[in-house]
């Protein structure tokens, strides 16, 4: 007589988002624990620094708000991507003023290289960390999406709002200028 | 070291740094990977740029952003419990307020009534009061001064301007001339 084994794959999205929906708060929880880091990263790669962790919470709260109205033909990370980009919108506008993540200058890339030094004590990856800050900011965020979420060029057009083919142009210039730049300091 | 060609291929090393890829594109790029140095070395760069990103996160606390996105259902509130992306409401503007108040002035009551003495002095010297009353009730009559413009209104004074102009009917029935009370009524400035 076989043996039944009982498996636990992980809920999908869908699956959590349903729960959700049907009164089950801990199915939000799994979901800000599955997607809240890569959130983080790409927060981090906005140019956002002290805020961080607020802008994600920022990002939860009103993706949770809205999830009803949730369309799955894209993926949630996605979505949670472009609530994440919006909020940093809106409140770089609304603050007024310059902030490091737009300057990004050479003042900002000599904090984070020493703030780097408990962090990776590497000096090509404190090259790359400058050197990245010179990248526009649409580089900068298809570069981040591709190399930290693994994420498709249409996905990508999705969250940066281009198309396909414009963000892979993006991507591989990203790249060349990274290895130029690192290379040439 | 000269830059490799297969633009295809290099969009496979991040899934490829990831382990993200399908078997058999795996076992394609570590083919390449082997023979071209210019890949390995983009690839250690996807590698360091990845753990940088991880690095930027690691501060983040998943878990008390779990406690606070609950709390927020919780609350059914949808705006950020830590209240960063705003600070003052939007409509709180002196220029909104302003803007708003012209809306209802000219949706509520019509046309305003503007009576210029072209006999007098300038009109920037001229001290206009608004007298809106309530559904023509006199009991009710309340005075703002909107001397230099709506502009120049205090926040109180627009707070107050837009308090009394809520109460009035949305349409009004008659022409001014037919109102007890006359909508706006401009004083010279002493």
């Amino acid at each position: 007589m076989g043996t039944i084994h009982a498996t636990h794959a992980p809920a999908s999205d869908a699956e959590l988002i349903s729960r959700w929906l049907g009164g089950d708060q801990r199915a939000a929880g799994a979901l800000v624990e599955r997607h809240a880091p890569a959130v983080a990263r790409f927060a981090a790669s906005l140019g956002e620094r002290e805020g961080v962790e607020e802008l994600v919470q920022d990002t939860f709260v009103r993706a949770f708000a809205s999830l009803d109205g949730f369309r799955s033909d894209s993926a949630l990370r996605t979505w949670l991507f472009t609530i994440c980009k919006r909020l940093w919108l809106d409140r770089r506008r609304s603050e007024r003023r310059r902030r490091e993540d737009v300057e990004l200058g050479e003042a900002h890339a000599a904090t984070d290289a020493d703030a780097l030094d408990g962090l990776v004590a590497e000096e090509t990856a404190a090259r790359i960390r400058a050197v990245m800050t010179t990248l526009s900011p649409m580089q900068r965020e298809v570069f981040a999406l591709r190399v930290n979420e693994g994420m498709a060029y249409e996905e990508i057009a999705q969250v940066v709002g281009s198309t396909a083919g414009s963000c892979r142009v993006h991507y591989h210039n990203a790249v060349k200028l990274i290895r130029e730049r690192v290379t040439d300091e | 070291m000269s830059e490799c060609m297969e633009f295809d291929l290099r969009d496979d090393l991040p899934r490829f740094a990831l382990d993200a890829l399908e078997p058999a594109a795996a076992e394609t790029v570590r083919t390449h990977l082997a023979g071209c140095a210019s890949c390995q070395a983009e690839l250690a760069l996807l590698r360091t740029a990845r753990r940088l990103a991880e690095a930027d996160a690691s501060t983040v606390d998943v878990g008390r952003i779990v406690t606070a996105v609950a709390e927020a259902q919780t609350r059914g509130a949808s705006p950020s419990p830590l209240r960063l992306v705003r600070t003052k409401p939007r409509w709180a503007s002196r220029g909104v307020l302003a803007a708003a108040a012209s809306v209802v002035l000219m949706v509520s009551v019509a046309l305003p009534v503007w009576r210029r003495d072209a006999s007098t002095a300038a009109a920037d010297t001229r001290r206009d009061t608004a007298v809106v009353g309530a559904a023509g009730n006199a009991a009710g009559v309340v005075a703002v001064p909107v001397e230099g413009g709506l502009e120049s209104l205090s926040d109180a004074d627009l707070s107050a301007l837009l308090g009394v102009l809520d109460g009035l009917e949305a349409t009004p029935v008659a022409e001014p001339t037919t109102l007890g009370t006359p909508i706006v009524d401009v004083q010279e400035v002493p």
